[in-house]
């Protein structure tokens, strides 16, 4: 007994009709060839994400590549010509929880240790403006890795927004599709993480002698 | 460099500059050719120049389940394995030609009772009975079917149907398949090593189901469980 073999109806097939064997049904073929010229453009924006979330670029791949598969099952929930970037997204973001949290594995965001809880303080004390009167010259002597790690240690919804927004250059409607939260979330979440960041990336700064240290008065 | 998304006016000058530093990390260059060609074997890539079996590098996750060493008898205490040695999955008979199942199918119709099937009570005797299977040592009906299995993997891969064992214990009911084919399905999703040896996890149509080989001859473990214990139950079985 074979499969029944429904007729096509709509471009993109249902999942457990796109996964038989694609020798069975062309349209099939076509659904896929449709998923691939849309999602394979947007790989290099998920990988790159995917390896700021796990610091590791095989875990990374791992994420991205789960991400694909249910992106594929899935892709009868996805509306052809809407935003397949902020849909994937979405996805990977999910997928992430799922695949790390869900195993227990140690999942880099906000560190506990007291050092990380000192580094991470309200916008109230957000380094002086005076301090960092040249900031994108400040921000330049930083690599991408310690830019990174901070990133890591940053709330998840935090992070994700600066993800999205800053990195990924998503605008704020399509980050607030992804992420689920209105346009308005999206626009204060990015102003303290960024604002956070900063927080997280003065004491590094100082260490390294790219800053003085405030003057009493 | 342009921005999509420019800083606001009001916006402080220190957070426009950690916009336009986070920028930077996205024009960053990644290598995406070896996750691509991992996605097109994964996805039955149809535009894919690779033979099945080509040697292409598994991929997915790998769990090293050190803490599933142990054997299947932790599992549940009750076990009730049933064991077709035919089945019937369509109410015409077959032509002389084979007919040709699809693996989740096969476990659909176990699982809603479709074929008569027989039942034993562990682990330990699903082993004899696919043994005994193996080895033509049952009776088989007159009307027995000569099945092929179908993989469920995107390339039609088909196999000599040599055993099939269904597994009862109060759990979601769990279908084992021992086949016999010159090509094994296409390694592909989770990847679940135990004591050495590589299964091989994916869903289709809703059926989980895990898969490993051993030279010509590959066992597939279908059910509602999860990866790690279909991973188990496959370990436990010598096919």
């Amino acid at each position: 007994m074979v499969g029944n073999q429904t007729a096509p109806t709509q471009r993109l097939r249902k999942v457990n009709d796109l996964l038989r064997t694609t020798n069975d049904d062309p349209d099939q073929a076509e659904g896929l060839r449709t998923f691939k010229a849309e999602a394979w453009p947007l790989l290099p924006s998920l990988l790159r994400v995917a390896v700021i979330l796990t610091h590791d670029p095989d875990r990374a791949e791992d994420l991205v590549q789960e991400t694909m598969m249910r992106g594929f099952r899935h892709i009868a929930t996805y509306r052809p010509g809407t935003n397949m970037k902020a849909w994937l997204m979405t996805i990977l973001r999910r997928t992430h929880i799922d695949l790390y949290r869900r195993d227990k594995r140690r999942v880099p965001t906000v560190s506990y240790e007291p050092r990380a809880l000192a580094a991470i303080a309200p916008a109230d004390d957000a380094p002086s403006p005076a301090d960092w009167s040249e900031p994108d010259e400040l921000l330049d002597r930083f690599d991408d890795a310690s830019i990174e790690a901070a990133l890591r240690r940053l709330p998840d919804p935090m992070r994700w927004v600066l993800l999205l927004v800053d990195i990924e250059q998503m605008t704020v409607a399509e980050a607030a599709v992804s992420l689920d939260v209105p346009v308005g979330t999206v626009k204060s979440r990015a102003s303290r993480a960024r604002t956070r960041l900063r927080v997280l990336l003065d004491p590094v700064a100082r260490e390294r002698g790219w800053l003085h240290e405030p003057q009493g008065g | 460099m342009t921005h999509r998304n420019p800083p606001e006016p009001q916006q402080p000058e220190q957070d426009a500059a950690i916009t336009r530093r986070l920028a930077r990390l996205g024009h960053k260059a990644v290598e995406t050719e070896d996750l691509k060609r991992r996605l097109d074997t994964a996805l039955g890539g149809i535009d894919h120049d690779e033979p099945v079996g080509s040697g292409l590098t598994s991929y997915s996750r790998s769990y090293r389940l050190t803490r599933w060493l142990q054997p299947a008898a932790g599992l549940a205490a009750i076990v009730a394995v049933v064991i077709t040695l035919l089945f019937a999955f369509s109410t015409n008979p077959p032509t002389a030609s084979a007919a040709v199942v699809r693996l989740s199918d096969l476990h659909r119709q176990v699982e809603i009772g479709g074929w008569n099937i027989p039942a034993v009570a562990s682990l330990d005797a699903v082993n004899e009975v696919i043994a005994q299977q193996r080895a033509g040592g049952v009776d088989l009906p007159d009307d027995i079917l000569e099945v092929r299995v179908q993989s469920c993997c995107l390339v039609d891969v088909q196999g000599d149907l040599l055993a099939l064992a269904v597994l009862q214990d109060g759990e979601p009911t769990v279908s084992f398949v021992v086949a016999q084919s010159e090509e094994f399905a296409h390694e592909m999703g989770t990847v679940i090593e135990i004591d050495g040896r590589r299964f091989f996890g994916h869903e289709l149509s809703g059926v989980r189901m895990m898969m490993a080989n051993d030279q010509d001859r590959w066992i597939c473990v279908m059910g509602d469980r999860s990866y790690e214990a279909l991973a188990q139950l496959a370990a436990g079985v010598r096919f």
